[in-house]
């Protein structure tokens, strides 16, 4: 992709993916990859600070004779989600007026 | 790479992370990935994984990023090594960096909220044309800046110790081949002893300090005043300066004074100031 990914969008589409339902680590990896690159990194680092941020919990589900763990939103988690996505609106809607030559 | 490989690797690099739990969940996400993905342990994983090293450090440098770990005080830092320079730099993060030759994995290390050890195992050196050829190792120590330290103890038989803007108790630093450099250092007890190579020392000592070196010289800069120390210094080759006064060569100030400092050197000079 010739476009570089901050973490902030990246924080945002894990918020994004977690608040539709709760998922556990190979899906939302593989939710992610649909949008992004994944070159030579995984989300973990993501998951993990969004987690100290407090706006992802974590659970552990018994699933064929072992624990998998799932990630669930919070309440600061959906007000975080809830910013981001004001944020992008505008950005993108900004960057939708460049590049088809728009005015505002 | 295999999945066992990458566990392992991952394993190894993330030991630098003091918080157990920190660790534990970073290789449980993988882990897991794993199974999920059904990749078995002799499988191959996918091409984006194969970069173990630089997710090791991402996930370190979040942990150290944002941690809760605000113990700045180490019980015991134990450097047990034999062909290899050791650099103990403060930092505002702990980190263990290993320079060995390649497919030289006779150093080891862990690192707990408590204890920092690193060893070397012996290992036969190659020879080439008939010359033993073993290349040193550089291990380098970065401690939170401002740490206590209540133990440390370094040893190295080839190479030298180097470290600056230390604090701790007890220190006891030996190296055969190589000098002793420890700058700015705050301490109660420390012990240095070199065969060939100088000891130098700068900073604040207290306690019972001792310097020994066969082949070399002895320089400490110290900050307390010179009554407030007794002072034995002996040599056979070689001048005996305490802050550019002559003294003879057994030198005693005060019998009363609570902190000591006895250096011997046989070829070399000792050179003491204080400020």
């Amino acid at each position: 992709m010739a476009f570089q990914v901050g973490s902030a969008l990246l924080e945002a589409c894990v918020l994004a993916i977690v608040k539709n339902e709760d998922v556990y680590g190979y899906t939302l990896t593989q939710r992610m990859k649909e949008a992004f690159d994944v070159s030579e990194s995984t989300f973990y680092p993501i998951l993990r600070r969004l987690q100290k941020d407090g706006f992802l919990e974590t659970y552990d589900v018994l699933y064929s004779g072992r624990l998998r763990r799932y990630y669930r939103i919070t309440k600061l988690g959906l007000s975080k989600h809830e910013e981001y996505w004001h944020e992008w609106c505008s950005f993108k809607d900004n960057i939708d007026n460049i590049m088809t030559g728009g005015h505002k | 790479m295999k999945k066992k490989e990458f566990m392992s690797i991952l394993e190894k690099e993330l030991n630098v992370i003091r918080d157990a739990s920190e660790r534990e969940n970073a290789l449980r996400f993988y882990s897991e990935y794993f199974m999920d993905a059904g990749i078995g342990d002799d499988d191959v994983i996918p091409d984006e994984l194969n970069n173990v090293h630089s997710i090791a450090k991402e996930i370190i440098d979040g942990v150290i990023n944002n941690s809760d770990i605000t113990n700045s005080k180490l019980n015991e830092l134990i450097i047990d090594v034999i062909n290899a320079n050791v650099y103990i730099i403060p930092s505002d993060k702990i980190e263990v960096v290993i320079e060995a030759s390649p497919n030289d994995n006779s150093i080891s290390y862990n690192i707990t909220d408590e204890k920092i050890v690193i060893e070397q195992v012996k290992t036969n050196p190659i020879h080439i044309f008939g010359f033993a050829k073993i290349k040193q190792a550089q291990i380098k120590i970065y401690i939170k800046r401002e740490s206590f330290i209540e133990n440390i103890k370094a040893e190295t038989v080839n190479g030298g110790i180097k470290a600056s803007e230390l604090q701790f108790n007890n220190g006891s630093f030996e190296s055969v081949n190589g000098g002793i450099f420890l700058e700015n250092v705050e301490s109660k007890n420390l012990h240095c002893k070199v065969v060939n190579g100088a000891i130098y020392v700068s900073g604040n000592l207290n306690g019972k300090n001792e310097f020994e070196t066969v082949n070399g010289s002895i320089n400490c800069n110290l900050v307390l005043k010179k009554e407030n120390y007794d002072i034995l210094l002996q040599n056979i080759h070689g001048a005996i300066n305490v802050d550019s006064e002559s003294f003879r060569k057994e030198y005693s100030s005060r019998s009363e004074a609570s902190n000591t400092i006895r250096a011997e050197s046989v070829n070399g000079s000792i050179n003491l100031h204080f400020n």
